[in-house]
C-alpha cells in the first residue's frame, strides 16, 4: 500500500512552486515518509533563508501540519536525518530541536552538507502515521 | 491506523536523541559513530568494526538482529575509504550482508 500524502496547506507544494518532482509525504506500511524539508513559507512558498534556529523552526512548523493533517504528529517521529549546512552550528539546532521533541525523541542523525539553494537546515523524516 | 512507537534504549544522556525507535514493524536507529577516544577510533577499519558490533548489541535489544536490517545508510569521510569500509562490512558481518544501502 502507497499513499501520497495530500499538501496541506498551499506552501509546501514543491511541485507547484519550484517544479521538484516529489510529494511531502507517502505513507506506507503504517508510516509515513516525508521529503526532506527546508524553510518554506506555508502560504506563499517563499523560501525563507536565515538562520539554523529559524529555519530549523519553520520546517518544524511545516512538519507539524503536514503530519497533523495525515493523522500523525511531531510526537510520533520515529527517525530524523538532520543536515546542517556547518557542524559548528550543532548545538544551535540541538537547542530548537529539543523544544520541538522535548521527550522521547526520535532516533536521530545529523549530517553537515551542502543544502539545496543555499539553506542551512533540511530535516528528512519518518513518522508512524 | 494507530501503530505503536516504542523507545527501545536508554536515554541519552545529553543530547535529544533516542539510539533506536520502534515504528509498526521497524526498528530505526539513530547514526551511530565509534566511541571517540576508544581504540576504535582511527581507522575507517576499526570504526566501521566497532559501529557494527554496537548496531547488533542494540538490535538485540530490540528483538532483532544484523541479519533482519532492510537498510543502511553510511557516511564515509572520503569515497577513498570505501573499499576499507566494505572489506569489514561485507566480510566481518556476513549477515548484514546484501541489504539496501547506500554510502556517500
Amino acid at each position: 500500500m502507497r499513499e501520497v500524502v495530500p499538501v496541506p496547506v498551499p506552501g509546501l507544494d514543491l511541485r507547484q512552486h519550484y517544479g521538484h518532482h516529489q510529494s511531502p509525504g507517502v505513507r506506507a506500511g503504517g508510516l509515513i515518509f516525508c521529503s526532506g524539508m527546508v524553510a518554506i513559507n506555508p502560504d506563499t512558498g517563499e523560501r525563507e533563508h536565515g538562520t539554523v534556529t529559524s529555519e530549523a523552526r519553520r520546517i518544524f512548523e511545516n512538519l507539524k501540519l503536514l503530519l497533523e493533517s495525515a493523522g500523525s504528529s511531531l510526537d510520533r517521529l520515529v527517525q530524523v536525518h538532520a543536515m546542517i549546512y556547518d557542524r559548528i552550528e550543532y548545538d544551535v539546532l540541538n537547542r530548537l530541536y529539543r523544544q520541538y521533541v522535548p521527550n522521547a525523541p526520535p532516533a536521530r542523525t545529523v549530517m553537515s552538507v551542502q543544502i539545496e539553494a543555499g539553506f542551512k537546515v533540511m530535516l528528512d523524516v519518518i513518522a508512524a502515521a | 491506523m494507530a501503530l505503536e512507537r516504542e523507545i527501545i534504549a536508554p536515554k541519552h544522556p545529553v543530547l535529544p536523541v533516542s539510539p533506536a525507535v520502534r515504528g509498526g514493524d521497524f526498528v530505526f536507529l539513530s547514526g551511530m559513530t565509534p566511541v571517540a577516544g576508544s581504540a576504535a577510533d582511527g581507522t575507517v577499519a576499526a570504526e566501521t568494526r566497532q559501529i557494527l558490533t554496537k548496531m547488533a548489541r542494540l538490535l538485540e535489544a530490540a528483538g532483532s538482529s544484523l541479519a533482519s536490517v532492510v537498510k543502511v545508510n553510511v557516511l564515509l569521510y572520503s569515497m577513498l575509504e570505501y573499499d576499507n569500509m566494505n572489506t569489514v562490512y561485507a566480510n566481518s558481518f556476513p549477515s548484514i550482508r546484501r541489504r539496501a544501502r547506500s554510502a556517500a
